[in-house]
């Protein structure tokens, strides 16, 4: 490797950023220390992004970014920069979306405060890669849900990727 | 549970990145996937004041199949390593499902959570297991670090002020190794309570190689010589297997913690030890 060259970044407390998020191009400086969903939050008044564990455990505030299911609590938004993300917002457009009317058909929801990141996380993977009943619980195993016990949610999942059996 | 102020760089190219980590010595520290980085600035475990976020640097994301080896950059997401056949390198495909859930490796990456070195991650212990080869980029150039002498103890590396992890070597074994990653966790995706990592290369129906490793049991992984040795140059039948275990239950010095006492975690390791046996048996 060569000498450094010459320096050409200088680290700042306040970063420029260009990101699409639901489909609308958005420009924004940003504190250095900002987290991703306190940005989505506060700046962009997309409060569907949940805040519970704020330590990437919880799945709360799962987002699509660049077509991933990530965690926006521990992502900082300096580093969307460039990136492409949806959110639970992005997600319906005239009505619910089928994965959202499941969930409100087969109770898959109680107090709603998880709902947001299963959602996202559910929206963007890719069923195929989860077959089965085990896969559905694969799917979901990085989000928590304190008040449904699951049932409601694989439920919602069932008929959301057709798996429900005849009889 | 929000990060502590700090200024943030985003530098295209890993000279750039060099030279502000030199020019601001231990106050600095690179970003790379922040899936363990940035829980630990939210509950400010960690306070540096320059963080250098190394994700845009091409040069990191290399991952090339070469002649003998796997060159991966440390930047590659554990999501890409996934997606990816990494043929010739069965063990770190068989890894990937246990580090974390589908949303931590879509943005984890190898060479963090290798420098990183938590006692109960796992791809320090595929590094251990199969002697991949660390190296660090420094403003001197490169330097390589085996495995065995890269982990410095519970989120410890041997990397030098300055110097930054930039790819690591993972070697393909012959296609006569078979490899079996087992762990066991209270919830999928959680840390483990202990892990076993196993290659073994059975010729003419006798272990002529074999390598073992278990993790999450102490401030690294560590190399089972012992259950190495028990079933080196036998068969893989029921007593060796049981040699095997009972040798690396003997072996280790687990640690004590609220998710598991020493008895439990020898206890969890000779059955995922037997556990991985059965599964590399012919």
């Amino acid at each position: 490797m060569s000498a450094p060259t010459a320096r050409r970044v200088e680290p700042a407390a306040e970063v420029p950023v260009s990101v699409t998020v639901n489909g609308h191009a958005v420009e924004a400086v940003v504190p250095a220390r900002q987290l991703l969903a306190d940005f989505l939050r506060e700046e962009l008044r997309l409060t569907g992004t949940h805040v519970g564990c704020e330590q990437g455990i919880c799945g709360a505030c799962t987002i699509n970014l660049d077509g991933e299911p990530v965690r926006s609590c521990i992502m900082l938004a300096a580093q969307v920069d460039g990136s492409s993300i949806t959110t639970v917002e992005g997600l319906a457009s005239e009505g619910l979306s089928p994965l959202q009317q499941a969930f409100k058909d087969n109770h898959g929801l109680q107090c709603g405060f998880c709902t947001p990141g299963f959602l996202m996380t559910l929206s963007t993977v890719d069923p195929d890669e989860y077959p089965g009943e085990d896969g559905i619980r694969e799917a979901i195993s990085g989000n928590l849900c304190r008040c449904t016990g699951y049932g409601g949610i694989l439920q919602a999942v069932r008929t959301a990727w057709n798996r429900i059996e005849d009889g | 549970m929000k990060p502590p102020p700090f200024v943030y760089c985003r530098p295209g190219d890993l000279d750039e990145a060099l030279a502000v980590l030199a020019e601001h010595g231990d106050e600095a520290r690179p970003l790379a996937g922040g899936q363990s980085l940035v829980p630990m600035l939210n509950h400010r475990l960690a306070r540096p004041g320059v963080v250098v976020d190394i994700g845009a640097i091409p040069e990191l994301q290399r991952m090339e199949r070469r002649q003998s080896d796997w060159l991966i950059g440390a930047t590659v997401t554990q999501r890409r390593v996934e997606r990816h056949s990494v043929e010739g390198c069965e063990l770190l495909r068989l890894a990937m499902p246990f580090i974390g859930h589908r949303q931590i490796r879509a943005r984890g990456t190898i060479g963090g959570s290798i420098a990183h070195a938590d006692p109960a991650a796992e791809l320090p212990a595929v590094a251990l297991t199969v002697d991949a080869t660390m190296v660090a980029a420094g403003s001197n150039g490169e330097r390589a670090i085996g495995a065995s002498s890269f982990f410095a103890g519970p989120y410890m590396n041997s990397l030098e002020d300055g110097e930054i992890l930039s790819h690591v070597i993972f070697p393909a074994l012959p296609s006569t190794t078979r490899c079996s990653f087992k762990e066991f966790a209270r919830r999928k995706g959680d840390f483990a309570v202990a892990g076993v990592a196993a290659a073994v290369d059975v010729t003419d129906r006798v272990v002529s190689t074999a390598r073992l490793t278990a993790f999450a049991i102490g401030s690294n992984p560590v190399r089972l010589t012992g259950a190495e040795g028990a079933i080196a140059g036998r068969s893989l039948d029921a007593t060796a297997l049981d040699d095997a275990s009972e040798a690396a239950a003997a072996e280790i010095e687990p640690w004590d913690d609220i998710h598991g006492s020493p008895r439990y975690r020898r206890q969890l390791v000779a059955a995922l030890v037997q556990r991985a046996l059965q599964e590399v048996a012919p």
